[in-house]
């Protein structure tokens, strides 16, 4: 335990020195890793992700605000769902601005929540709630519940697709009360967005309460009450297609995940070093502000016992 | 010579100056009660648009069915839904934007303050410097003997 206590002040203290540079870095593998699963998810026309488009656009993003990445990946979304359909990407344009009328201009830098559950919803549903609890709390739910329904639109528009190819006729009237239909009716996406909205708020309870290792409880409470909904609501919705294994499975991968997320979560609280300049009547200072950096050391504390060679009583 | 105790505190200013000031300074030039409404109202702007853009997806979603409601010209219960929608965005996002904005407004103030209170210890080290050094005068109109230095 306490190596893995230094490893995180040495991580902190990493993040503190370099966080100019670590930054931006972070910043591009965010915009370039949402694009490129942007393109699993879309992906109908694939001259806008190619790696002479994704990388430069990755690195202006690297020194943009958070939420450019959220209105670049809208703008790459629906113009590559145009290659599939003029209406459906009309729609999903409206679904991102309605993101951001109704949520993102109300509470500003959570558009990453979007991205990201969308991104998690494909592989690791479970650790969505869990993390967006300990992270953020209730009002992490419209976002992530914003995700996952993007995320199944992109499911649905893909369903669409040989449709729209076999037909011979005009099918361009019913597209969007089909897709608007298939979407809102699917079983599978309503109980994932009811499993994320009461495992926020049921992890959140936990985890600000003052009991002992609240931390821990709200994360094994949280995942218990994720796989007993989750089995309850695929027998409810009887669907065949999710895998009761890959639900056990990828709820206590969640829980792992999120022991570890719990664990490092101080690793990026830390204090930047600030470059200021300022005048007085006097002089012009050029200072660097270094917060100070306190790594724990190994606490070893060897105290060797060897038993007395000569007995009090030898002497005697 | 170089005060190094006035150093820091400029540091601290200048710190909070780059980081915070855009934001928190802009808002605690409102009056709370001017601030929260203004953002209420720039809310309630931004929600009936995202709800004009609700309603354009049902439309879309559900053209046939309109289209025969508007044929009948039963659009009254439509139009009377349509509104009491409205009217149920507007109540929620003015309660949510009063509460958050006001969270808002206590959090810039609080650091403003914070601020103002850093600028008076400075201020007291220019005053100590002015009164020890004979380069200064007192003068009418010295900034440093106005009350209004630093703006409340």
């Amino acid at each position: 335990m306490t190596n893995l206590l230094i490893i995180r002040d040495y991580l902190k203290a990493f993040f503190q020195r370099y966080e100019r540079f670590l930054t931006p870095v972070f910043k591009f593998f965010y915009a370039f890793i949402v694009l490129m699963i942007f393109k699993r998810l879309f992906g109908y026309n694939d001259s806008i992700y190619s790696l002479i488009v994704v990388i430069p656009v990755s690195f202006v993003c690297a020194f943009l605000p958070n939420g450019a990445v959220y209105i670049v990946a809208s703008v790459f979304a629906v113009y590559d769902i145009m290659s599939l359909s003029l209406q459906v990407s009309l729609v999903l344009a409206i679904l991102f601005l309605i993101i951001y009328l109704l949520y993102l201009r109300f509470i500003p830098g959570k558009s990453w929540i979007v991205m990201v559950s969308m991104i998690l919803t494909m592989k690791l549903p479970c650790l969505i709630p869990l993390v967006a609890a300990m992270f953020i709390g209730p009002v992490a739910i419209v976002p992530c519940v914003c995700g996952v329904m993007l995320y199944y639109f992109s499911i649905h528009a893909r369903q669409l697709e040989p449709l729209i190819n076999a037909s011979t006729d005009d099918v361009s009237d019913t597209q969007i009360p089909y897709l608007m239909d298939t979407l809102f009716k699917d079983k599978e996406m309503l109980l994932f967005i009811v499993i994320i909205a009461v495992t926020i708020m049921f992890t959140y309870l936990i985890y600000r309460s003052s009991i002992r290792y609240s931390w821990f409880s709200a994360i094994v409470a949280g995942t218990s009450l994720m796989i007993f909904m989750l089995l309850a609501g695929t027998m409810m919705i009887e669907d065949d297609e999710i895998e009761l294994a890959t639900i056990l499975i990828g709820s206590l991968l969640s829980g792992v995940i999120a022991f570890v997320v719990q664990f490092f979560k101080g690793v990026l609280d830390y204090g930047r070093i600030e470059i200021v300049q300022f005048e007085d009547d006097d002089y012009y200072y050029y200072v660097k502000a270094i917060p100070k950096i306190y790594v724990a050391e190994r606490d070893v504390n060897v105290q060797t016992i060897t038993e007395s060679t000569k007995k009090v009583g030898d002497d005697e | 010579m170089i005060n190094e105790d006035k150093v820091r505190i400029m540091t601290k200013c200048a710190c909070y100056e780059k980081n915070e000031s855009d934001n928190n300074l802009h808002i605690a030039g409102y009056f709370r009660r001017d601030f929260v409404r203004w953002s209420i109202l720039k809310s309630l702007v931004s929600a009936t648009f995202g709800y004009i853009l609700l309603l354009m997806l049902y439309f879309l979603a559900n053209y046939e069915e309109i289209f025969n409601l508007f044929n009948k010209m039963q659009y009254k219960p439509l139009l009377i839904k349509i509104l009491v929608g409205w009217g149920v965005v507007l109540i929620i996002y003015s309660i949510a934007a009063r509460i958050v904005y006001r969270k808002r407004f206590e959090e810039a103030r609080e650091g403003v303050n914070d601020y103002y209170d850093t600028l008076k210890k400075l201020r007291g080290y220019y005053i100590a410097e002015r009164d020890s050094s004979p380069r200064f005068s007192h003068q009418e109109g010295d900034p440093l003997n106005n009350d209004e230095f630093i703006d409340y």
